[in-house]
């Protein structure tokens, strides 16, 4: 009975099939929705010849809209889906400086490195990371966490006979100790697992601590904790792709 | 004719501006402050360099595995590359990094007029779960596998330790040996780096043994195959040995698997 129930987990597949603008997310070319997922092969990692969410670079080519349509709201959904596109290749591609991230920047890539959204996101259809991908975003350690007047807030101080954390020394400052509950390790002291991001804009709020209530807070979070300086465009884009999977 | 193609060499490496078969062999071993260029050649492309302020150069040391955190000072143990300046400094191949408990300001520098290096894969890294995974026909013999660590550590290096584990496991399984001899070791033979002692603790040999044992046994090999020894300073070998690199080579654990 166990083995059937875990057989029959493992063969659901979830995500979006379709969106108020962008309409069916298999069509124009598009491999969005479920049955991608349950027709792929599992543990495959995104690199550069083969970015995560290339299912949506079809629509970067103006691809003709859902039939029925008016003309402004085709005009609108043709839009949409070029912004997609554009979302999906930054996701993949638009570099920025990573800094003090426990898990990914203490791991023997540099602190800083230079690198994009999938980065950690970084399995082909799910961004799920390949790694065991607990990594501090700075969603719960000060000084980058959002204000939480309705969290608590702990103190945690490292031993001195045990290793520091390695960006913020012995004493820090988090709304949620997060893996380091357990393991009790310093180095492990804000750092939440990396969930996979189908079937997104269906359960809001985000982060762990719920602490980003839209997909734009999402945006805006790393925006500010990485200072990429992503223009009014690239925020929507990023969105609307978030917004599709 | 042999002649002539050193000399067309010579004018070579003195037309790009470097005298690379002056310096082919050179080794440095320093402890300095990283400092990090942000140039954008595409993904981890960043330049890592350090000042060696004996001499007063400035050194490349992007191509360690192990890339520094700025801020906290780094033991450097490298060659000199002799290839053309991209990252402003003096590139060093192969090179070490290890990074060290002491603090130091953070330097950051813009791009300027340098291009960086755009990352390439190496060219062994693990096959993705769904593809058929490489296998070791017989006829089986006694293996070996030399894991490096960084000073003072005991971190399975990303794209170094994991992919020889998991060749090492795939043989285990394939040639079904007698036993699995684990030989770490810890550099406890101090030697000074200016006015830097570079030693480690029989303890750190014992931490690296540990976590080698985990990874094998995460990777379904039987404990009680596996033999562990813990000893103080070897000598150099290996592939950073064989490459000039004998104090780092000696911060490793040797695998053996007898049949």
């Amino acid at each position: 009975m166990l083995k059937q129930i875990v057989e029959f987990e493992n063969n659901v597949y979830s995500a979006q099939a379709k969106d108020k603008y962008g309409g069916e997310l298999t069509a124009g070319g598009a491999a969005g929705g479920p049955e991608v997922l349950r027709d792929s092969l599992q543990g495959d990692l995104q690199y550069g010849g083969s970015p995560i969410w290339k299912e949506f670079s079809p629509w970067a080519k103006s691809v003709a809209a859902t039939q029925g349509l008016s003309e402004s709201n085709a005009k609108a959904q043709r839009e949409f889906r070029e912004s997609v596109a554009r979302g999906a290749e930054m996701f993949a591609k638009r570099t920025f400086l990573i800094w003090d991230a426990a898990g990914i920047t203490n791991m023997g890539f540099g602190n800083p490195v230079r690198n994009a959204c999938a980065f950690c996101h970084n399995m082909q259809r799910t961004g799920m990371d390949v790694a065991p991908g607990q990594v501090d975003l700075g969603t719960t350690n000060e000084p980058s966490a959002n204000a939480s007047p309705d969290l608590p807030l702990f103190k945690l101080t490292c031993k001195q006979n045990y290793a520091p954390h390695p960006h913020y020394g012995r004493v820090i400052y988090t709304q949620d100790p997060g893996f380091a509950l357990t393991t009790g390790k310093c180095i492990d002291i804000g750092k939440i697992t990396i969930q996979q991001m189908r079937g997104l804009s269906a359960r809001a709020p985000y982060f762990a601590n719920g602490s980003a209530a839209t997909l734009r807070e999402i945006v805006e979070f790393y925006d500010r904790r990485y200072k990429i300086n992503y223009s009014e465009q690239e925020k929507v884009d990023l969105v609307n792709l978030m917004s599709v999977l | 004719m042999k002649n002539r193609a050193r000399i067309l060499a010579i004018l070579i490496c003195l037309a790009a501006g470097y005298d690379a078969v002056a310096d082919a062999q050179k080794v440095v071993s320093f402890v300095s402050c990283p400092i990090y260029r942000d140039t954008d050649a595409g993904r981890k492309s960043g330049c890592w360099l350090a000042d060696h302020r004996a001499e007063g150069q400035r050194y490349d040391i992007t191509d360690s595995q192990i890339k520094p955190i700025a801020g906290r000072e780094v033991l450097i143990e490298g060659i000199v590359a002799g290839k053309p300046d991209t990252c402003g400094g003096i590139q060093l191949l192969p090179v070490r990094v290890s990074v060290l408990p002491t603090s130091c300001p953070v330097f950051l520098l813009p791009a300027e007029q340098y291009r960086g290096r755009p990352y390439i894969l190496p060219a062994k890294t693990l096959a993705p779960t769904f593809a058929p995974q490489p296998t070791i026909k017989p006829p089986f013999a006694n293996r070996s596998y030399t894991i490096y660590f960084e000073l003072n550590s005991d971190f399975l290096m990303y794209q170094h330790a994991e992919v020889m584990l998991d060749e090492a496991a795939r043989f285990v399984q394939a040639a079904n040996p007698k036993r699995i001899v684990i030989t770490a070791y810890a550099a406890t033979n101090p030697i000074m780096i200016a006015d830097y002692k570079i030693v480690e603790s029989i303890d750190v040999a014992k931490r690296r043994a540990a976590m080698i044992v985990e990874a094998l046994t995460r990777l379904n090999i039987p404990r009680a195959l596996i033999k562990v020894e813990t000893k103080g300073t070897p000598a150099p070998e290996g592939e950073l040995a064989a490459a000039g690199l004998g104090e780092a080579s000696k911060r490793r654990a040797d695998i053996r698997i007898e049949l």
